[in-house]
């Protein structure tokens, strides 16, 4: 994991020497200003010299103090440039990874620790970068700098230095496997926080409905309460690492004070080195006491990248195939097509096979559960057939640039999303370059712009957040208005299972009715009217195709379609 | 002080003792460094001029002493620390929770957007370092900045004056000029963060939308764009409080020149033992630790500010008030007796908004203890409005609602849940097991009762063939079941519930047919003491004489409150 992180400075060689250059810097100013220090205080107290015989030492010990203030906020400086040109690599390599997963990957995940990962984990990755890292080399650099100054005048206190240093490593090392595993722990109870958080909220009306409040009041503080002993866990054994290490350093400056003090007694070392190696002594053990406090943080920077890193490891499920589509006009061919969902153990698709002939008009029917949506994901390359082949015309759909394929369609979910923008920007989604006036052509194509022109700001009204929100009926036509947007030749449409108010419900059929002419359309059917129009039905049980031809000639068999219609019925 | 600042200070008050405790072992992790040091450079001061050992014995106790103090302090500091911070987290939450709670939906209904994921878990979080990040560094530092002067007071009163203006000085000075390099940047970086926290879930919950139309690059590209911004304003930020760090520094230095400039000429007059000299330098260096955290405890201060100014945006909403309506009386009940399970809608009259038309005009139903009632009509017709009504998630605007033969205005959205068992439209089910979902609706429920009602609506196999069963998490959105599927369950967690009153809206819909005669026959079958109201479009094609039948044109009466009356006199049995 560290190494992997580590491998993002490859392309910053000079700013990360350059920090190190500054590091080193610091360390001999450090050594400098405890020189002169000594020296000035040595001469006024021992010596018996007047404060101007020691001026010009004080001046030098201040201008050393800006020097070393000076370097090391400049390498602080460099790291957070590093830090920060790291974070955009990695939010990168993530997003496209992403994309190339695709929405089968996102609709497993909790949107909301995915947005998470992108956003807050991200941002971790500093404590890493411009925090512990730097920090691991300080903790080297400053201590080897110190005791080369320090062995030349007394080996013995080099000799508790050396013995007390080696300690600090060795103690974190020890508790740091058991707080690694500890913070990640940690950090998924904080990813479950955050999901159970935003979906409480996503689910208030419910919540109000059941008149569940109050249970759920106790359940967050369950949940925190919970998450609270876990970090409290976490935190004494992360802070115990932390108090070996203070322990260490304070203890040994103690050692070391009593140490050159009963020295200086017999006269054994000079008052003026003596004093050195005293303000020295914090200067040696502070770099490794950072460390401890930064490696708590550094720990949560790798469970963050934990995350990250199982986003980019993922296998994008469908590979992506270079061709081009040939013409639009082909023919769509279904091959004993096989799927079944990860986790569920019933097939969704068993050996499905169809045809759709170009500018026909295919509708698929049957009960819930069928496999309707699957047909629809394998057709937009959401998923891909885990045996059997989808041809269009000659060329395997799985050959052809997904990107491309999708570029010759277009698709009207049931519940399309809505992004939190203006209604022309969600329209637009159908094609981005589109002027305003083709736009609300669009909406008044979906029997949208009535409705829209009702709105305070009209086709600049916000959705979502203290915007507007659209009844089903209208996000339905929304999403008939990108399709118009579109204009594509391969339609694919997802009928709303549950009635849509009046209104909806014939603007919806009037628009699609328009939007359907003269293309090629594979519509998932709950309406009469719109299965009677159709040159196709595919009456789709339990995975596969159970009957298939018009709805007359299939009412007129009196099979299993003629039975699903006469007792379920379409909805309108 | 700021208004929102200032609740958030009465929330931590809870905490008080928690936070002293936690401010004085900050004080003394500090006071022990500070006096290791001293008394390290009295020892050696004290042994250079060679007196015996036992004269040194005091102070290498002591120097033992807070060696061993400073770390032990420093170690209970941070946990009673983060304890105390966990503490505030789980405090706030449950606030802004409960400030939600008797918020009736359509309040509600702007929240639910990926701003509100951004607001409760990163605002809430945010709040969570109010002690740690900006109480605790000013209050350390204040307790450093008095007890350094009065101690330094004693060696001259000039050294404690001198100590004191440094130590202000990065109390004070540093802290507002930090706020004021950083003023621009944080207000900028705030609206960044919530635009990125939108655009990231927009990019992953539109994915599939997003995919088809050939646009996440584009998406991806506009968060890519705000989050460089951001990630430049935060390296900024971050670089101003490291030079601030730096600043704080210099100041140390420069105290302790001031210091030994002062306290030389003393030690030259033999006003201050010469031993002391080391001792008053090194002291002032070990002291200004504490002063590093607070040019950061600015940036987390505003931070905190705008987190809890956009928390107050919700938490200052007013539910619907609670109106004692004693003219409209419905005549039939005993009002002092008990309270008898119906639903009465008397002469309602509602829209959605000011210039929508009304959807409901004087609406007048009637459904007496133990009806069984199908209420049908064509779409939009306001049916599944009646049920928003009965809980109470809207204002009728005129009329009176009945529940329980009370007019529902007395009381509030959260009892008359507790007199309605309702299965609505919407089906939200919690990324939970099966199993919690069901108890969301009764948490007391065994689980033989959770099966009972879910082998009614007939999903128990399709549950139980799942391999973990009842415990199967449902995804968000309930992605895993279908249609179908999650519309039985919703229908059986409404049983599960168990209330007087019972409402479907659109119970059959999604289902097969073999499904909904069995629907049907659950819901004519529950428990003759309970109300069953049912909105659908379609009958039941067997046992329709269990059943009374409305239609919603029937009920309604444009303008002809004479009618509803003679209706209210008719249908009232």
């Amino acid at each position: 994991m560290q190494k992997r992180l580590i491998k993002y400075l490859a392309g910053y060689k000079i700013p990360v020497l350059a920090s190190f250059a500054l590091t080193l810097m610091v360390g001999a100013a450090t050594v400098w200003q405890a020189r002169f220090l000594s020296q000035a205080i040595a001469a006024v107290f021992i010596d018996q010299q007047s404060l101007a015989a020691v001026k010009n030492t004080v001046w030098l010990f201040f201008l050393t103090a800006l020097l070393r203030m000076g370097s090391q906020w400049a390498g602080q400086s460099i790291l957070y440039d590093i830090s920060a040109k790291v974070k955009q690599t990695i939010r990168q390599q993530v997003t496209t990874c992403l994309q190339k997963l695709g929405p089968s990957y996102a609709d497993q995940q909790q949107a909301g620790e995915l947005k998470n990962s992108l956003t807050a984990g991200i941002e971790r990755l500093d404590a890493f970068f411009s925090d512990y890292l730097p920090q691991l080399v300080t903790a080297v650099v400053i201590p080897v700098l110190v005791l080369i100054f320090i062995i030349p005048g007394d080996y013995l206190s080099a000799l508790v230095f050396l013995l007390t240093a080696p300690l600090i490593p060795f103690f974190m090392m020890l508790i740091g496997d058991v707080a690694r595993a500890r913070t990640q722990r940690q950090w998924r109870a904080l990813g479950r926080l955050n999901a159970f958080f935003s979906e409480l909220l996503q689910g208030m009306v419910t919540v109000k409905i059941l008149g569940c409040g109050e249970e759920l009041a106790k359940k967050i503080r369950q949940v925190t309460d919970e998450f609270r002993t876990t970090t409290m866990g976490t935190l004494r054994i992360a802070f115990l690492s932390a108090l070996v290490l203070e322990l260490l350093s304070t203890l040994s400056i103690a050692i070391i004070a009593v140490q050159i003090g009963l020295r200086l007694l017999y006269g054994k070392i000079a008052y003026e080195q003596a004093l050195f190696i005293l303000i020295l002594a914090p200067e040696f053990y502070q770099p490794l006491r950072r460390l401890g406090a930064q490696f708590h943080a550094g720990l949560e920077s790798l469970a963050a990248a934990r995350r990250l890193f199982a986003i980019l490891d993922e296998k994008p499920p469908a590979h992506h195939g270079r061709i081009r589509p040939a013409s639009s006009q082909e023919s769509i061919v279904f091959e004993e097509v096989y799927y079944t969902y990860p986790g569920r153990e019933a097939s969704a698709l068993q050996a499905l096979s169809f045809r759709i002939e170009p500018g026909q008009k295919t509708a698929l029917v049957g009960p819930s559960g069928a496999g309707k949506s699957t047909v629809i994901a394998l057709l937009l390359r959401f998923i891909d057939p885990q045996r059997g082949d989808i041809f269009i015309g000659s060329q395997r759909l799985s050959g052809i640039d997904p990107e491309l394929w999708r570029s010759g369609l277009t698709w009207a979910p049931q519940r399309p999303f809505l992004f939190q923008s203006t209604i022309a920007d969600n329209i637009r989604l159908g094609d981005p370059q589109a002027s305003l006036e083709r736009v609300i052509q669009a909406a008044k194509q979906a029997h949208l712009h009535e409705h829209i022109e009702k709105m305070p700001r009209g086709y600049d009204s916000l959705i979502g957040e203290r915007g507007v929100s659209l009844s089903g009926g209208q996000a339905q036509r929304l999403a008939l208005a990108r399709a118009f947007l579109k204009k594509a030749s391969f339609i694919i449409l997802d009928e709303p299972t549950s009635a849509l108010d009046q209104e909806s419900e014939t603007a919806v059929a009037r628009a699609s009715a328009e939007l359907i002419e003269g293309k090629t359309v594979l519509t998932i059917a709950h309406r009469l009217h719109t299965i009677e129009q159709y040159d196709q039905i595919l009456f789709m049980e339990q995975g596969s195709i159970s009957e298939c031809g018009t709805h007359q000639a299939l009412l007129r068999k009196q099979g299993r379609y003629a039975q699903y219609i006469h007792s379920a019925g379409a909805v309108v | 002080m700021n208004e929102n600042l200032k609740r958030l200070f009465i929330q931590s008050l809870r905490y008080k003792w928690w936070m002293l405790l936690a401010a004085l072992l900050g004080f003394l992790t500090a006071g022990s460094a500070i006096g290791l040091m001293m008394t390290s450079a009295y020892i050696i001061s004290a042994a250079a001029l060679h007196p015996s050992v036992a004269e040194l014995q005091v102070a290498i106790v002591g120097v033992r002493f807070f060696g061993l103090s400073r770390a032990v302090f420093r170690y209970l500091e941070r946990l009673v620390t983060h304890s105390v911070t966990l503490r505030l987290l789980a405090q706030f939450r449950i606030w802004f929770f409960t400030a939600l709670a008797p918020l009736v939906p359509p309040q509600l209904a702007f929240l639910r957007s990926g701003d509100l994921l951004s607001r409760v878990t990163a605002d809430v979080e945010t709040l969570q370092n109010f002690y740690i990040r900006v109480l605790a560094p000013p209050l350390v530092s204040v307790l450093v900045t008095g007890f350094m002067a009065a101690l330094y007071g004693v060696f001259a009163i000039k050294l404690g004056l001198i100590v004191f203006a440094f130590m202000f000085l990065a109390t004070l000075a540093v802290p507002v000029l930090t706020a004021w390099m950083t003023h621009r940047i944080g207000g900028r970086r705030v609206d960044l963060e919530s635009q990125i926290a939108i655009l990231a879930l927009d990019g992953v919950q539109g994915l599939a939308d997003l995919t088809v139309f050939g646009r996440a690059k584009d998406h991806f590209k506009r968060l890519a764009q705000l989050h460089d911004e951001f990630i430049a304003l935060t390296k900024k930020q971050k670089q101003i409080v490291a030079l601030q760090e730096s600043l704080v520094g210099v100041l140390m230095n420069a105290a302790v020149v001031a210091v030994f400039m002062t306290a030389a000429p003393y030690v030259e007059k033999g006003l201050v033992q010469g031993v002391y000299l080391a001792v008053v330098v090194l002291g002032v260096m070990a002291a200004f630790e504490v002063f590093l955290p607070l040019p950061g405890a600015v940036m987390h201060l505003r931070e905190i500010v705008c987190a809890a100014k956009r928390l107050a945006e919700i938490t200052d909403m007013q539910p619907p008030p609670i109106r004692d309506v004693m003219g409209a009386m419905m005549p039939v009940y005993d009002w002092d007796g008990p309270p008898k399970p119906d639903i009465g809608f008397a002469d309602v009259t509602f829209s959605y908004g000011r210039s929508e038309p009304p959807l409901l005009q004087n609406f007048s139903l009637i459904i007496p203890p133990q009806g069984r009632v199908i209420l049908t009509g064509p779409s939009g017709s306001g049916k599944s409005t009646l049920i928003k009504l009965l809980l109470r998630f809207h204002e009728v605007g005129q009329g009176t609602v009945y529940v329980q033969g009370r007019p529902g205005m007395q009381y509030d959205s959260d009892f008359m849940a507790t007199r309605v068992s309702a299965a609505p439209q919407q089906l939200f089910f919690f990324s939970t097991s099966i199993r919690e979902n069901m108890l969301l609706a009764k948490a007391e429920a065994a689980p033989a009762d959770v099966i009972r009602v879910c082998e009614m609506v007939g999903v128990h196999e399709t549950i139980a063939a799942l391999p973990e069963g009842y415990e199967t998490r449902m995804g968000e959105w309930g992605v895993q079941f279908s249609g179908g599927e999650l519309r039985r369950l919703a229908i059986a967690r409404a049983l599960l519930a168990d209330k007087p009153i019972f409402i479907f809206d659109e119970p059959i819909a999604n289902l097969d047919a073999e499904q909904e005669e069995r629907i049907w026959e659950v819901l004519a079958g529950l428990p003759r003491h309970k109300t069953v109201l049912v909105i659908s479009h379609r009958l039941p094609k067997q046992g329709m004489e269990k059943w009374q039948v409305y239609r919603m044109e029937e009920l309604q009466h444009y303008g002809k409150p004479e009618d509803s009356e003679k209706i209210l006199s008719k249908k009232n049995l």
